[in-house]
């Protein structure tokens, strides 16, 4: 369906993403500094696609119309 | 400090000799009848993200994923002193716990999102003629009109389904689809036929995943 370099760049957002604001909280606290989240997203950043860069990979692609 | 990384059926076991964050085994710690929790101890009072601690974390909530009916991936940072207090919390919340866990059982999560691809977006439009307003309510109604377009069929497809439209300009949507595993290649399938009818659109679908998304609601709150 799509690139597998593309597809791991926004499935490693998506992880992270999930890791960090979803699933169960049972003890009812996450003490989780806003700094230290923005650590996790910084070390990401060469990672990441941002939407601009999934449009331009599709491009590449061949999938433009 | 005990740091959580997902409940599980009382009677399920681990992979054995699991390694969680900074390389503390896995475990099952505490069981109250129906269900139990998977956690790591850890000497200091508190264990921060990293990058490298977060792809540890869902790698453990992977594995154990794999051979477990049915689970609930735990969010980083959910920590308890000991197991005596992590025991305590899990007696009181069983019930809803076990039922979150059969209502997951036998699916997993497939994420989706959607990207616009055009080249001039409805928000620069309004940005550059303030004075056609109506041809940017009438874009803003023609992206949600098609966004609805692709997101219903998927969620027929779906045992649930969330969905998240505060992104930005372009990152028209984002949601999350609980399937059950026998249906994921049918709902892969579907997601590339609306990508061929919305090719003006860019469909990115991620997974399958641990149902991080579909956690009881109660539960999922800070």
């Amino acid at each position: 369906m799509e690139s597998t370099a593309l597809q791991e760049q926004v499935t490693l957002l998506e992880l992270v993403d999930r890791v960090l604001e979803k699933g169960v909280v049972l003890s009812g606290d996450i003490v989780l500094s806003v700094a230290d989240v923005d650590l996790v997203y910084l070390q990401l950043r060469a990672l990441l696609a941002s939407v601009g860069t999934i449009e331009r990979l599709r491009e590449q692609e061949g999938h433009g119309s | 400090m005990l740091h959580l990384y997902a409940v599980i059926p009382g009677a399920s076991e681990l992979p054995p000799a699991l390694a969680g964050l900074d390389g503390a085994p896995v475990r099952r710690v505490a069981a109250a009848g129906a269900v139990a929790c998977v956690a790591s101890e850890h000497a200091v009072p508190e264990v921060r993200p990293t990058e490298e601690r977060v792809l540890r974390h869902a790698a453990v909530v992977e594995a154990v994923a794999a051979v477990v009916p049915a689970i609930l991936p735990a969010r980083f940072g959910d920590s308890f002193a000991g197991a005596g207090a992590l025991a305590a919390r899990l007696d009181e919340r069983s019930t809803e716990l076990a039922a979150g866990l059969e209502a997951v059982a036998g699916s997993v999560e497939l994420g989706l999102r959607i990207a616009s691809r055009s080249d001039v977006d409805v928000a620069d439009q309004a940005a550059e003629a303030p004075s056609t307003g109506r041809a940017f309510m009438e874009g803003l109604a023609r992206r949600a009109d098609e966004t609805r377009a692709i997101h219903e069929p998927l969620a027929r497809l779906a045992e649930r389904a969330t969905t998240d439209r505060s992104g930005t300009a372009r990152l028209l949507l984002t949601a999350s689809y609980l399937v059950r595993r026998g249906r994921v290649d049918e709902f892969r399938r579907e997601v590339e036929r609306l990508q061929e009818q919305h090719h003006e659109l860019a469909l990115v679908c991620t997974g399958p995943w641990p149902p991080y998304s579909f956690v009881p609601d109660a539960l999922a709150r800070v």
